[in-house]
C-alpha cells in the first residue's frame, strides 16, 4: 500500500517531507481537481498516507485500537479499505502502514495501549 | 458547461450583492444600480417587485412590504409575507439574482445564464442547497458554489500573479470576512497552489448585529426623553435601523455623528423625534463583545491550521464591516507584523467568483485551488457498550474537497430488516449537539448479525454532500437521497436492482487542460511557421496524449516540453 503511494507521487522511498510535498504540489498542478477529480483523490490519499501529522496519527490509532475495529479504522484512514481487507491484519502491519517516519511513532503509541482485550475482526 | 457563454460571478450578500465577469483575464464588476453594489432588499409594491436601491429606499417607509437580510434565513422554512403572498428565503434570493442578471443583460447586451455564487464558508448543507435552488428559481445554471473567504483569497492571489509579483516571502494568509450578516475566517497556504487549511465562522454574526446595538441605544434615548416605546413597532424600528446603519458607516470616517430625525413612526401614529450625538468610541464600546467573538474564531482557526499568529504573513479584510477602524486595529494587535494589504472589502468576493468561473471554463488555468469542508460529517451509530447513539465521523472538518470517504459498519441483529442512516453535521460525538441533516431508511436483505454495511460520504466541489451505501455481499452500491431542508423526513431505499453507481467518469481528453498545455498553446499560436513550430506541435501533441492516456513517461515529456518552452 505504502509502495503504491510512493508510486502515485512518483517519488523514491527515502523522499524527505519537503520532496514529498513538492511532488504533490507539482502533480496537483498537472492534474487540477477541476479537470481530474479522480486523479486528485488518488494524489490526496497518497499524500495523506505519507504526511500524517503526529497528532492526527495518534488520534486515529487510539480510535481504531480502542474501538476494537482496526479494519474500520484503516478504511477511515486510507480511504481505500479494499486493499487492506484482503490482508491479515495485526498490530505490526498496522504500524508498518504508517510509513517511514511515522512507524516508530505508531509503535510507541501501540505499546502504550492496553491490547489484552482486543480481538481482531480480520482474523474471525 | 463547455459552451461559449461566460460564467458570471455573484456575491449574494446579506446586505449587498454584486455581479462581475472575467474579461481578458481580469474580473470586472457590472455597474448595476450605479456602482455595482446592489442592496439585497426586495420590496413588493402592489404587483410590482422591486429590488436593489429602489427597494431599499422603499423599505424604510414600508418595512412590512419589504424583505432584507434573507440570507440569514437561507436553509430554513421561514416565510416572508409580502404584498399578500408568502415567499421562502430562496424565492427572495431568486428575485435578487434575477434582478442582477436582468440588469447585467441590459447593461452588457449578453445573456447571463451560467453563474458561480458565493456562500459563507460556514454555510451548512441545507444553506448551500437553498442557494443552488435560489439560482434555479431565477432560471440560472449554478456552475459552482464557492466559499466567500476562499473567493477573496483567489482574487488576491490573481492580482499578485497578474501584476507579476512573484514575492515568495509570504506563505500563509488569513481572510477575515465580516459581512452584513455572516462572519467567516479562513487560513490559507499560498504557494503554486492555494490550499485552505482551516475555515470556521458564524452564519449569524455580522453588521446587522452591530446595528442592533446602536438601535438599542437609540431606543433608550427615545425613552429617556419621554418618547413612546417603539421597541416592538416594526416601522419605527425599521427607521431606527436605517439611521443606525448610516451612523455606523459615517463613524468609520468621522469621530462623532449628530443624529437628528423627526417623524419616527410610533404606534399611536403621532410620530416622535430623536436628537443625539454618538461617537466612534461609544459604538466601539457597545459592540466590543461582538468583535471579541470574531477574535475567538480567529484564534480557533489558527489552532486548527496548527499555526501561530506570527506565521501569518498577510491578513485580508473582506466585507463592509471591516471598514470600522477598530477591526483593523484589533487585527494589527493580534498579528503585529503581518501586513493588511489594501483589498476592496466590497468587491473581492464577487471578483473571486468570476475568477472561479474562468477556472471552470478553462480560461484561467494558472491557479489551482483546494478548499476544505467546514463541518465534520458523521453517521449516527449504536454504541454497543452504552447502548446510546454516537456520531461516528466519516469526513472530518477541514478535509480538502472533493473528498470521498467510506467506513464500514455492522448490523446488530440477524435478519435485520433495515438500518436508519442519520447524517449529522457537527463536531460533537453526541447527536443532540450536532445538526441532523438527513435521514434515510435502508432496507436490507436477510443476513447474519454483524454483516457489514459500507457507508460512503462525498463532499463535492460545491460543498454538497452525497451518500452511498452498500450491504457488502448482499447488494449493489446505491445512492441514498435525503432532504436536508426537512431532515426529519425519512426517504426509503431498497438495496437491490441498482445497476449504475450513479457517477460517470468526467475525465475526458477534451477537458484535459492544465497550465502546461495552456501556456504551450499560447506560445504555439505566436510562433512563426516553420520546422521549429512543427517540432513544438509534435511535442505538445505527445504531451497531451500522455496526459490523457496516463503513460509512464509523462514526467520526461513534461520536462522536454517545459524546457522547449523556456527556450522560446
Amino acid at each position: 500500500m505504502i509502495e503504491s503511494a510512493y508510486e502515485i507521487l512518483r517519488i523514491s522511498r527515502d523522499a524527505t517531507p519537503e520532496e514529498t510535498r513538492a511532488a504533490y504540489v507539482r502533480l496537483v498542478r498537472r492534474y487540477p481537481p477541476e479537470r481530474f477529480p479522480e486523479r486528485f483523490a488518488a494524489l490526496r490519499n497518497a499524500y495523506g498516507k505519507l504526511c500524517l501529522d503526529d497528532e492526527y496519527l495518534q488520534n486515529i490509532l487510539e480510535t481504531g485500537v480502542c474501538h476494537n475495529s482496526p479494519l474500520e479504522f484503516a478504511g477511515f484512514l486510507w480511504g481505500d479499505r479494499r486493499e487492506l481487507i484482503s490482508e491479515e491484519s495485526n498490530l505490526s502491519d498496522l504500524a508498518a502502514l504508517t510509513g517511514e517516519g511515522n512507524a516508530r511513532k505508531a509503535d510507541s503509541i501501540l505499546e502504550s495501549v492496553d491490547t489484552s482485550n482486543i480481538e481482531w475482526r480480520g482474523k474471525n | 458547461m463547455m459552451n461559449e457563454a461566460k460564467i458570471f460571478g455573484i456575491d449574494l450578500g446579506t446586505t449587498n450583492s454584486c455581479i462581475s465577469v472575467l474579461e481578458n483575464g481580469r474580473p470586472r464588476v457590472i455597474p448595476v444600480d450605479g456602482n455595482g453594489v446592489v442592496p439585497s432588499v426586495v420590496s413588493v409594491d402592489g404587483k410590482e417587485i422591486l429590488v436593489g436601491r429602489i427597494a431599499k429606499n422603499r423599505a424604510s417607509a414600508f418595512p412590512e412590504q419589504s424583505a432584507r437580510s434573507v440570507k440569514r434565513k437561507m436553509g430554513t422554512n421561514e416565510t416572508f409575507f409580502l404584498g399578500g403572498k408568502s415567499y421562502g428565503p430562496e424565492d427572495i434570493s431568486a428575485m435578487i439574482l434575477r434582478y442582477l442578471c436582468d440588469e447585467s443583460e441590459r447593461l452588457e447586451g449578453h445573456k447571463v445564464s451560467n453563474v458561480v455564487i458565493t456562500v459563507p464558508a460556514y454555510f451548512s448543507d441545507a444553506q448551500r442547497r437553498a442557494t443552488i435552488d435560489a439560482g434555479k428559481k431565477a432560471g440560472l445554471s449554478v456552475d459552482r458554489i464557492i466559499n466567500e473567504p476562499t473567493a477573496a483569497a483567489l482574487f488576491y492571489d490573481h492580482v499578485n500573479i497578474s501584476s507579476g509579483s512573484t514575492d515568495g516571502s509570504w506563505k500563509h494568509a488569513l481572510v477575515y470576512d465580516l459581512g452584513g450578516g455572516t462572519f467567516d475566517v479562513s487560513v490559507l497556504r499560498m504557494s503554486e497552489i492555494i490550499e485552505v487549511l482551516a475555515s470556521t465562522g458564524d452564519t449569524r454574526l455580522g453588521g446587522d448585529d452591530f446595528d442592533r446595538c446602536i438601535v438599542d441605544h437609540l431606543l433608550d434615548v427615545v425613552r429617556s426623553s419621554g418618547g413612546p416605546d417603539i421597541s416592538r413597532f416594526a416601522p419605527g424600528l425599521a427607521r431606527l435601523s436605517a439611521v443606525a446603519e448610516q451612523a455606523k458607516i459615517d463613524l468609520s470616517i468621522k469621530a462623532t455623528v449628530e443624529i437628528e430625525e423627526a417623524n419616527i413612526p410610533t404606534p399611536d401614529g403621532r410620530g416622535c423625534m430623536i436628537s443625539t450625538v454618538i461617537s466612534r468610541n461609544d459604538v466601539e464600546d457597545w459592540t466590543s463583545h461582538l468583535l471579541e467573538r470574531t477574535v475567538d474564531f480567529v484564534r480557533k482557526s489558527l489552532d486548527e491550521a496548527k499555526l501561530h499568529a506570527s506565521d501569518i504573513d498577510k491578513v485580508l479584510l473582506v466585507g463592509g464591516m471591516t471598514r470600522m477602524p477598530v477591526v483593523s486595529r484589533r487585527l494589527v494587535e493580534l498579528f503585529g507584523d503581518a501586513s493588511l494589504p489594501a483589498v476592496d472589502p466590497d468587491l473581492s468576493v464577487t471578483f473571486g467568483a468570476a475568477i472561479q468561473g474562468g477556472i471552470i471554463k478553462g480560461e484561467n488555468v494558472e491557479q489551482v485551488l483546494l478548499d476544505v469542508t467546514s463541518h465534520t460529517l458523521s453517521l449516527g451509530t449504536l454504541d454497543p457498550f452504552s447502548g446510546e447513539i454516537r456520531c461516528a465521523p466519516i469526513i472530518p472538518r477541514n478535509t480538502q474537497i472533493p473528498a470521498t470517504r467510506a467506513r464500514l459498519f455492522w448490523t446488530v441483529m440477524e435478519n435485520q430488516k433495515l438500518v436508519m442512516l442519520e447524517v449529522f453535521q457537527g463536531e460533537s460525538e453526541k447527536p443532540e449537539e450536532n445538526t441532523l441533516i438527513g435521514r434515510a431508511r435502508l432496507e436490507l436483505a436477510k443476513a447474519e448479525a454483524n454483516s457489514p454495511v459500507e457507508v460512503e460520504y462525498s463532499y463535492d466541489l460545491n460543498g454538497i454532500i452525497h451518500l452511498t451505501a452498500e450491504h457488502k455481499g448482499f447488494s449493489k452500491k446505491v445512492e441514498v437521497y435525503f432532504d436536508s431542508r426537512n431532515p426529519r423526513v425519512e426517504l426509503n431505499h431498497l438495496l437491490e436492482d441498482d445497476e449504475s453507481d450513479g457517477r460517470g467518469d468526467s475525465e475526458t481528453a477534451e477537458a484535459a487542460v492544465n497550465f502546461v498545455v495552456h501556456r504551450a498553446r499560447i506560445l504555439f499560436e505566436g510562433m512563426p511557421s516553420g520546422p521549429e513550430k512543427d517540432g513544438f506541435a509534435a511535442l505538445l501533441a505527445r504531451y497531451e496524449s500522455a496526459l490523457a492516456e496516463d503513460s509512464d513517461d509523462i514526467d520526461d515529456i513534461e520536462d522536454d516540453l517545459l524546457s522547449a518552452m523556456d527556450k522560446l
